[in-house]
């Protein structure tokens, strides 16, 4: 059942009441001041996906914001004073030690907290709704502290990528590796190299490069939180326990689906070299092993590959 | 307006996601971004592991203290909780019994030294030698030999000290309180020969059985009487300290440590006790009651070891010089007559009145080989041992049998 825009708005209001009525301290705001909040964060979260959404999930969705942490929050970009102290006395020691762990020194944590202040002051609310500084609006979603810890680590990195002249980013590390890689790929497969003979080893050398196009393809073809997992654990070196629960999933789970999409990739891998490569079974089944030798380091590399849309292709050579 | 999947992830975001706070489609659509996002997945996993971390230390310090502070009261209850107290107050209990137990074997102990320190003593070249045990007869036995003892005054002021000593010896019969009878050897009382003979006797005692039996405690004729206040006094203490009553035994120790050291010894006074513990004091007086404390200490002493070892059979009859008191006594005793012998009661022995304590013992268990080969020879011994209960001494034939 869709909900009209101005079901959606009463829902809003009805919802935004309820909420500030659960508000500890509501901070003098009304539901006028709140809806417009309220609204932006259910459009951002629920309605963009799925415009058609029940009333149930939307009343589910508001009743779930963390009442006096937004109200907290709306007050302070209203200008409340008082707002304002009780979020510095409040929060202060949280800003404070998440700049430190996102710093290298104890000035860079002063400076990067300093900053993370003005910017905080600089949310203040304009005419069309829309934030005037960088950082996006708190929504209600997660709590309070949690938001300005994050905020925090994006203004890091935003701050470590201005301070090198040369913009690296990860993406840009990946290429960067991508290129060293293919250099790699021609010369040092020596290390790997079982034929003795010059000939054999450039057999070998396109054998690999075909492994690693199948490979790239085959993770191309994972479902996204199944490439999301694979990257955790083998590029981001996390545990399997923590790769769960960054995914959101017990440990017994994650270790399950690993093993699972190891089997899967093997298996596309092996069907792409015979099919689209002409690749016999025998010598698939030799390729891979000499190949999977050196194919762990290189894992992220077939999924940067193989990934065609997003920012990653901006700039990148293949 | 456009999914986020292709955009970085902005703060609001990723906090959702890091809290779990994201609705499950717009999970699914950031799972897209950060396979492909190292940036905002290395963001997004701090952020994400850093609030569970924070959830699991509040689950942990909740789980682990519900009840924030425990007030004393509190507390209190829990050592009294039922719990608690089943086990522990069982264990207190047998904790002090053991302690009690440890006490009392301490004590007996102690008294086992004096004894012993008393014999040697009682060896001594001056004076007169004691036979016999001493006489720390039991408290109540002393208490008794202090109206017996010919040593009457002595007796008492030594009675006195050993009152407090002696509750338990009062729980011997007051015929324990007789000297022991020496039998017809009235001889044996003076003081050398008494000594001896006492001495003997208590060996013979030893020799017999274990078993102490409370009989009466042995005045020496001469000592009975005359003793000086001290002397008796000591012996008195020696008594009260054969008694082997734990209490009476502790302080009878003392006096009879006290009466040691003076040196001298009195004529003795046999006088077996038969105490709680079993130990039956022959505590023999020194025919001169103006011994020194020593000495009777000593002989109440040796009496008291002796005693323990001795039968309870040997009933020593007073001499006759100072039997008034020993007669008195024994007349309070049974008497009786079974295959031409007569027997006296001595505490838990029948006696055979004609018992010489020079004579050696022979000591026959009933139903033993020992004793059918003797029974078969001599029917009458039979009949005086079955009809006479426990512990018979009888003479004949030139010999003294024991029966038990």
């Amino acid at each position: 059942m869709s909900q009209t825009n101005i079901q959606t708005q009463k829902l809003v209001s009805e919802g935004t009441a309820r909420l500030l009525a659960r508000a500890t301290d509501a901070r003098s705001l009304d539901v006028d001041a709140l809806a417009p909040r309220v609204r932006a964060a259910l459009e951002k979260y629920l309605l963009a996906a799925d415009a058609t959404v029940p009333a149930q999930a939307i009343n589910e969705f508001i009743d779930a914001l963390h009442a006096d942490d937004l109200c907290l929050i709306v007050a302070c970009e209203r200008g409340d004073e008082q707002a304002w102290s009780d979020l510095v006395a409040q929060f202060g020691t949280t800003v404070r030690s998440a700049a430190r762990s996102a710093s290298s020194n104890e000035d860079a944590a002063e400076d990067l907290a300093q900053s993370i202040w003005a910017e905080l002051h600089g949310l203040r609310v304009r005419e069309d709704g829309r934030p005037s500084g960088k950082i996006a609006y708190y929504s209600g979603r997660g709590s309070l502290g949690g938001w300005l810890r994050a905020v925090v680590g994006q203004l890091a990195i935003d701050q470590h990528r201005k301070s090198s002249r040369l913009v690296q980013t990860e993406l840009d590390t990946d290429f960067d590796r991508l290129a060293r890689e293919s250099h790699q790929a021609e010369d040092s497969f020596s290390a790997t190299q079982t034929a003795p003979d010059p000939e054999s080893a450039l057999s070998e050398q396109r054998a690999a490069i075909d492994v690693e196009a199948a490979l790239a393809q085959a993770m191309g073809e994972l479902a996204p939180e199944d490439r999301l997992l694979v990257k955790l654990y083998y590029f981001d070196g996390l545990r399997l326990r923590e790769a769960g629960v960054v995914l959101g999933v017990h440990e017994a789970t994650a270790s399950r689906r690993l093993t699972r999409v190891h089997a899967e990739v093997r298996e596309r891998v092996e069907a792409i070299l015979m099919k689209e490569h002409g690749w016999t079974r025998s010598e698939t089944a030799r390729s891979l092993s000499e190949t999977a030798m050196h194919l762990e380091g290189d894992l992220e590399l077939m999924l940067t590959r193989e990934k065609a849309g997003g920012e990653r292709q901006a700039g990148r050579d293949e | 307006m456009e999914a986020n999947s292709g955009a970085h992830l902005d703060a609001d975001e990723m906090n959702a996601y890091a809290e779990g706070a994201l609705p499950e489609a717009a999970r699914s659509r950031y799972f897209v971004h950060l396979a492909d996002c190292d940036s905002c997945r290395k963001l997004v996993t701090e952020l994400t592991l850093a609030a569970a971390r924070e959830d699991e230390a509040k689950t942990r310090i909740a789980s682990l203290d519900p009840t924030p502070s425990k007030s004393w009261r509190e507390r209190l209850a829990v050592i009294f909780s039922p719990a608690v107290l089943r086990y522990g107050v069982p264990a207190l209990a047998l904790f002090a019994v053991i302690i009690v137990a440890i006490v009392a074997m301490r004590a007996n102990r102690n008294e086992s030294d004096v004894v012993q320190n008393v014999e040697q003593s009682r060896y001594s070249p001056d004076g007169v030698v004691l036979t016999g045990s001493n006489s720390t007869t039991q408290t109540s036995t002393a208490t008794g030999a202090a109206g017996n003892q010919s040593n009457g005054n002595v007796a008492a002021v030594g009675e006195v000290q050993n009152q407090p000593a002696q509750p338990d010896a009062a729980a011997t019969p007051p015929p324990a309180a007789n000297p022991i009878q020496m039998g017809d050897d009235a001889p044996v009382l003076s003081k050398n020969t008494v000594p001896m003979s006492e001495t003997a006797r208590a060996d013979e005692a030893k020799e017999a059985t274990g078993e102490f039996s409370v009989t009466p405690k042995r005045e020496q004729p001469g000592v009975a009487a005359t003793a000086s206040a001290p002397p008796p006094a000591p012996q008195e203490a020696g008594r009260a300290r054969t008694a082997e009553r734990e209490a009476g035994s502790r302080d009878g120790r003392e006096e009879q440590k006290k009466n040691k050291v003076a040196g001298k010894e009195d004529a003795d006074e046999i006088v077996a006790d038969g105490s709680a513990s079993g130990g039956v004091v022959a505590s023999q007086r020194v025919a001169n009651e103006s011994r020194p404390a020593v000495g009777r200490t000593t002989t109440a002493r040796t009496a008291q070891s002796e005693a323990r070892k001795r039968s309870a059979a040997t009933a020593t009859k007073s001499g006759p010089a100072a039997t008034d008191s020993v007669e008195e006594k024994e007349a309070s005793a049974e008497t009786r007559s079974v295959g031409g012998r007569n027997f006296r009661r001595q505490g838990s022995a029948w006696v055979d009145t004609s018992y010489n304590s020079s004579t050696s013992l022979t000591s026959v268990a009933r139903g033993s080989e020992q004793y059918r080969a003797l029974v078969a020879d001599e029917p009458a011994l039979r009949a005086i041992a079955e009809r006479l209960g426990g512990e018979v001494i009888v003479v004949w034939k030139r010999r003294v049998y024991r029966f038990y």
